[in-house]
């Protein structure tokens, strides 16, 4: 062979891989996605509460609006959407001709259905509670008005909602899937939860619930009038997998997205078949500072017990460095993080002097310091035992806490007896767990006085005030702000030690395309214009595959 | 024989009563609840409250209890709060198949090798291949399952790709039983590898302690061939313990094994106990738990039974 030929032949190689490499999407094809564990089997926008559930949701319904990948709230079934001048009427322009997946069209009529369900006094769900800042959801839940006045269908594709009050996190909650009310409306809202729909929803969405086996898998097939534009996927397939064959499969290219755990990482990312992708996602890993401690009734207690514990260490030897040290509660990817403010950088030495300064000044022959009156300071932490990596930062805190001669005693408790035990003050210090968190930085839910999940008695006026503030506030620069302020207060006063924000692991096979290399905390599937369910798409020379 | 299978039948009863009271009163005293769980920064305690009430999980326990029992005693086992509220029943029907043909197929794998390696093993006390059996039942008793099945996907199913990584149906195919059997082999082929340790070592004690009984030197010095000795009259003695065995494995055959479960994706009774157990799932819980405590106690009634088939030394009168 002689050398030009090869040089012709490698040229025409070139040129031909160029003309495949830019060719536009291709229809056809199915998509693997994973799941691990199950699924909660209810598969209706109102009523779920199994997250797995919820990526099924979303292939099927959509929202008014959605999240994109800046964490902006962008249309989704409204084309456009105006918030008045003060902030508490919305109108909403409804895309025309969306049709649902039996061929009925939306109309304001569907939107005005669900959204009236969830404050419904019958209603079954936990999913209501946002919308009772809707003028006159309350008292149309307790019975004594026939219909919610603040919803206000103007016409087919022209929709009102009024709020009570102004509430920045209102229009996050309107991403919910809207219900087709002509399958519906004749149910009794009390019967919903017991309705085939749950199993055979129809939804707007990309994908129509196609076939669901227990426990197996899900197949979503292409919505050939979905009102975006018909996917070029012909299907979104999600199948249960187990953890640990996670590696083999993708070796096997029997699936083409899963998030990993480190070690596996690793050794999927080798793969010439896989692109490797790591993000921060809103969740935070943090303990609880139980603030009716004696204990911690001088702050300097509390701030030396978080200084003299070396989170670096932590991420890197336990998490192997998927993860992010928190130097606060509002994730790093927020708008609102603030980046200057008090850090608890590990420092050993500032840890004994805030320690010697609040008494603890004397050592006993353990080594463990003591104050004047001769009290040891010992921690009582408890944890759940489901999780080792959680086990080992805790036992990591233990040591780490000797060295500046506190006493961890650790109890381990089953997750739900943890759960239960955090609300009874008595007999705790510090208590571990993971945050899933949305896009909006309110933590209303969590640090206010009176707050649901307010398991550490956090009872502070000045945040209570800034939170409310934060909640009623609009602008979002002016939201900024407010939440600088008060994540300065919240690191001062900790009720949460912050300690890491989580990276996600994910691996894709390099056979998809369409999907947003610049992933935010949202995903590879959710770009700047929202979700790109019906965007991605397999080259037809890859589509053949066997998945078992 | 009637009288005596009337009379353990009745006996059952109060049993059942007594275990539903204690399941009951132990799963509801347990911390938490269907939706502690439930930590969402969209869900407000008041939410929760609302649920909690519609569920009943506010009332007395007692109360719950025989709210609970007046539902059983009728066949109502109640819906699940956690599995899209479908009702407990047809969550057990679609999930006790799965393990039933599952588990029968590793029994039948561990019972059809397991008895002959270990009258073999017997016969040949302290020969070279007891030795070597013996050593195998060994590893095979010490491995845990989990290591044991993932080493059986990664060498057959991934190094020589005869048989799925996991799962039970291929995805999007019609339902076949081929299709089936194809998925079950491996985990089938792992349980039952793993049952036939523990087998193998039983039958051969039993059958070493049968051949030296008098009666098996009587038979020999009668003159009757080695075959028939062994064949005839000791092995069918040897096999009486082995019934027991039966019997008391047939709960086993309803049950899940969970970690193999969890491997090979296999939906069954196993994964749907350890969900509920976990989140709390009170009607599945007790569905689940006293479907268990009436097999096992049907299978040592079975037992029984077929002891007094087998023995004819063995008689209730």
């Amino acid at each position: 062979m002689s050398r030009r030929f090869l040089i012709l032949c490698l040229m025409l190689l070139l040129v031909s891989s160029i003309a495949l490499a830019a060719d536009g999407p291709e229809y056809g094809g199915r998509f693997v996605d994973t799941e691990i564990g199950d699924w909660g089997e209810m598969f209706n926008p109102i009523l779920y509460e199994a997250a797995s559930d919820g990526d099924i949701i979303g292939l099927v319904f959509n929202g008014l609006v959605q999240y994109n990948s800046n964490l902006e709230i962008i249309p989704e079934l409204a084309e456009k959407f105006e918030i008045s001048e003060d902030g508490l009427t919305y109108t909403f322009y409804l895309h025309k001709g969306v049709k649902f997946h039996d061929g009925h069209e939306l109309t304001a009529e569907d939107v005005a259905y669900t959204y009236t369900t969830l404050v419904h006094p019958d209603y079954t769900g936990v999913r209501g509670g946002d919308f009772l800042s809707i003028k006159g959801a309350r008292d149309f839940r307790d019975g004594k008005a026939d219909s919610v006045e603040g919803i206000k269908v103007i016409d087919d594709y022209t929709i009102q909602i009024i709020t009570e009050e102004t509430d920045s996190a209102f229009l996050a909650a309107l991403t919910i899937g809207i219900l087709p009310a002509h399958l519906l409306k004749n149910v009794p809202v009390a019967e919903l939860e017991n309705n085939e729909f749950n199993r055979q929803p129809i939804g707007t969405g990309p994908f129509t619930f196609h076939e669901y086996v227990s426990g197996q898998y899900w197949i979503g097939k292409a919505f050939d009038d979905y009102f975006l534009g018909r996917p070029y996927l012909d299907e979104y397939m999600y199948r249960i997998v187990a953890q640990s064959s996670l590696p083999m499969l993708f070796e096997k290219r029997e699936i083409d997205v899963a998030s990993l755990l480190p070690d596996h990482f690793k050794k999927v990312k080798e793969l010439p078949t896989v692109k490797p992708f790591t993000s921060p996602r809103f969740q935070m890993l943090y303990m609880g500072v139980n603030q009716k401690s004696p204990k911690f009734v001088n702050k300097r207690v509390k701030q030396a017990l978080l200084y003299g514990f070396n989170r670096e260490v932590m991420v890197n030897a336990i998490f192997k460095g998927f993860g992010e040290v928190a130097h606060s509660v509002i994730p790093t990817v927020s708008w609102a993080y603030n980046g200057n403010m008090t850090k608890y950088n590990f420092n050993q030495i500032t840890a004994r002097k805030l320690l010697e300064e609040a008494g603890y000044n004397k050592l006993d022959k353990d080594g463990i310091r003591m104050n004047a009156e001769g009290q040891r300071l010992e921690i009582d932490f408890l944890c759940y035992q489901e999780n080792t990596a959680i086990t080992k930062v805790v036992e990591l805190y233990q040591q780490m806490m000797k060295l500046i001669g506190v006493e961890v005693n650790i109890t381990m408790m089953e997750f739900n007896a943890l759960l239960d035990r955090v609300y009874n003050p008595d007999g705790w210090d510090f208590y571990i767990m993971y945050w899933g968190l949305t896009p909006d930085p309110d933590w209303s839910f969590a640090l206010k006085s009176d707050a649901a999940w307010n398991d550490v008695f956090f009872v502070n006026e000045e945040s209570d005030l800034l939170l409310d503030a934060g909640r009623k506030e609009l602008d979002q620069e002016k939201r900024t702000e407010i939440y600088y302020e008060w994540q300065e207060l919240v690191m001062q006063e900790l009720p949460y030690y912050p300690l890491m924000f989580p990276t996600a692991a994910t691996c894709l096979d390099v056979r998809v395309h369409g999907y947003n290399e610049n992933q935010g905390p949202l995903g590879l599937l959710v770009g700047p214009e929202g979700t790109l369910y019906n965007k991605l798409w397999i080259p037809k020379a890859e589509q053949f595959r066997i998945t078992q | 024989m009637r009288t005596y299978l009337i009379k353990r039948i009745l006996q059952g009863i109060p049993v059942l009563f007594a275990l539903s009271l204690i399941i009951f009163f132990v799963i509801n005293l347990a911390p938490g609840d269907p939706l502690a769980g439930m930590m969402d920064p969209h869900i407000t305690s008041e939410d929760l409250a609302r649920r909690r009430e519609q569920l009943g999980l506010n009332e007395s326990i007692i109360v719950r209890y025989f709210n609970w029992l007046k539902n059983a005693l009728r066949g109502d086992f109640g819906r699940s709060m956690k599995v899209g509220r479908r009702p407990v029943a047809e969550l057990l029907q679609e999930r006790l198949p799965n393990s039933i043909i599952l588990n029968v197929a590793a029994m039948l794998i561990s019972w059809l090798l397991a008895v002959p390696i270990g009258i073999f093993s017997a016969l040949k006390q302290y020969s070279l291949a007891d030795h070597t059996i013996t050593f195998f039942i060994f590893i095979g008793l010490s491995l845990p399952s989990f290591f044991f099945a993932l080493l059986a996907i990664y060498i057959f199913s991934f190094k020589i790709p005869i048989f799925p990584i996991g799962g039970m149906r291929t995805p999007g195919a019609p339902f076949s039983i081929l299709d089936i059997l194809y998925h079950m082999a491996l985990p089938a082929i792992a349980m039952g590898f793993l049952g036939i340790a523990s087998m193998t070592r039983f039958t051969r004690s039993s059958m070493l302690e049968v051949v030296k009984q008098d009666y098996i030197r009587t038979a020999r010095s009668k003159g009757l061939t080695e075959k028939v000795v062994i064949y005839k009259h000791a092995l069918r003695n040897a096999l009486i313990p082995i019934v027991t065995i039966f019997g008391l494995s047939i709960p086993g055959i309803f049950g899940g094994s969970i970690i193999i479960e969890q491997i090979f994706t296999w939906p069954g009774m196993g994964t749907l106990s350890v969900k509920a157990v976990f989140s709390r799932d009170y009607p599945v819980i007790m569905a689940v738990n006293m479907f268990y405590a009436l097999i096992t106690y049907l299978g040592n009634l079975i037992a029984d039974v077929l002891y007094a088939v087998v023995d004819p030394r063995i008689r209730y009168d």
